[in-house]
């Protein structure tokens, strides 16, 4: 279930390039290529596993002039879809809660 | 956008899209056919001048790397070169001749570089052929253990043959092998000269009676293999200007740092010694000479009756042959007679 405080990068099973604007991807374990277009591009490399899904709609719905909840829950539903083509993936938290240290 | 569109558009705006890197010819294999000049001079690119060449190509937003040799595997800074490329997001393919991929090395691979494929030679499908033509005892063995091996780890595998006078007559066992291994088989129905312009690799060259029967099997076993190992195989360009993709979205490097178009047109534009790779894509004029030419056979072929047209014509082979780019060579004229096609006479 992907929410608002979801962190999610890309897949390490995929390798992609920027052509243009838009996402060439390559999936390697069944050499299927995405082709995704310039706003999927924009998500894509924004996932960097820092920053929250809610954080990246907040960023993304200020260069669209669109209904902001309408705009969240269209993200969210294309990032289900990439997240079910195995495209990008969710952090998964260390096992101690991301303690780190002594 | 379909991918073959993709691939179209990369040559025709040259976007740097694939690179080989030929890391060595050093090779544990001592082939009759190879085309690679173990002769030629110059300076070994260093391990530094490699990592920055990858971080360049990663900026270009290239995609595809192929680590070539000789055989890539004994190059000094093999690992450190596939860790860095799987690191920068490429699609790593790797070429090799299959021997060292043992038990420790098959894993080592998946675990450090995760190539999405290797692509391993394939001479005959018995050691009497295939040894003969690496001039290896037990090299077919060798080869077909690791290749159980690899696909143990969960490598994707291709087998890279060369259509030679002593292995025609093996080829239907050769596909039967692969498609008994799972393993697509790509068999190049020509031969070519060493980079050094040594026409001897050409006496192997097949009958035609060879090359349509390998034509043949080809057809079948497009037919027959599953779509998951032939997808990579069926993606061809949409419509472009230009004939091929050689130096409009390839390029290869010699162990020397030479550039070349693609691994066929050995027509430097440039030594990564003296320039940076964005420098030669962008600035060599060279390279806009290479493209005109692509662009022009393109034009010339488009002209003529589609029966007419060669099937698998390679300006680099044909400037190599002939001294044009434009001009059918005796190799692909061979290869149109297997076909039943007769091109213009030059």
């Amino acid at each position: 279930m992907i929410e608002a405080a979801t962190l999610l990068k890309p897949s390490s099973a995929i390798r992609y390039r920027i052509i243009d604007g838009e996402a060439i991807v390559v999936q390697q374990a069944d050499a299927r290529v995405l082709n995704l277009n310039v706003l999927g591009s924009r998500i894509l490399t924004a996932l960097d596993g820092q920053t929250s899904v809610g954080d990246l709609v907040a960023r993304l719905a200020d260069d669209y002039e669109v209904d902001p909840e309408v705009f969240a829950a269209d993200v969210r539903r294309y990032l289900g879809e990439l997240e079910a083509a195995h495209v990008i993936e969710p952090v998964t938290a260390p096992a101690d809660g991301g303690a780190h240290g002594l | 956008m379909a991918f073959r569109d993709h691939v179209a558009r990369t040559w025709d705006r040259a976007i740097l899209s694939s690179v080989l890197l030929e890391l060595g010819y050093r090779c544990n294999l001592d082939c009759v056919i190879c085309y690679n000049d173990r002769a030629e001079p110059g300076v070994p690119l260093r391990r530094d001048q490699y990592l920055r060449l990858l971080e360049d190509l990663a900026a270009l937003q290239v995609l595809t790397l192929t680590l070539s040799g000789g055989e890539p595997l004994l190059h000094p800074d093999f690992w450190a070169i596939g860790r860095r490329a799987r690191e920068l997001g490429f699609v790593v393919r790797i070429k090799s001749n299959g021997l060292a991929l043992g038990g420790t090395v098959a894993r080592r691979l998946r675990d450090e570089i995760d190539p999405f494929i290797i692509e391993l030679s394939l001479h005959g499908a018995t050691p009497a052929t295939h040894d003969r033509q690496t001039q290896v005892p037990g090299s077919l063995v060798r080869l077909l253990d690791n290749v159980a091996i690899l696909q143990a780890s969960g490598q994707r595998l291709k087998f890279n043959s060369p259509l030679t006078a002593w292995n025609e007559g093996e080829m239907p066992a050769m596909f039967a092998l692969a498609a008994s291994l799972g393993v697509p088989l790509s068999v190049d129905t020509r031969l070519t000269p060493r980079d050094d312009g040594d026409l001897s690799p050409l006496d192997l060259t097949a009958s035609l009676a060879g090359m349509r029967r390998v034509m043949d099997l080809q057809r079948a076993a497009a037919a027959s293999q599953n779509p998951a190992a032939t997808r990579e195989e069926a993606i061809t360009p949409g419509e472009s200007c230009h004939h091929c993709g050689a130096g409009a979205a390839t390029l290869a490097v010699d162990p020397c740092g030479q550039v070349y178009p693609c691994v066929q047109w050995r027509r430097s534009i440039g030594s990564l010694h003296e320039h940076s790779v964005a420098e030669l894509w962008h600035g060599s004029r060279e390279l806009a000479g290479v493209r005109a030419v692509t662009q022009a056979v393109k034009q010339q072929f488009a002209a003529w009756p589609a029966e007419e047209r060669p099937a698998g014509f390679c300006p680099a082979l044909a400037e190599q042959r002939t001294g044009s780019p434009m001009t059918l060579d005796p190799e692909v004229r061979r290869r149109m007679e297997a076909m039943g096609r007769v091109g213009p006479t030059p």
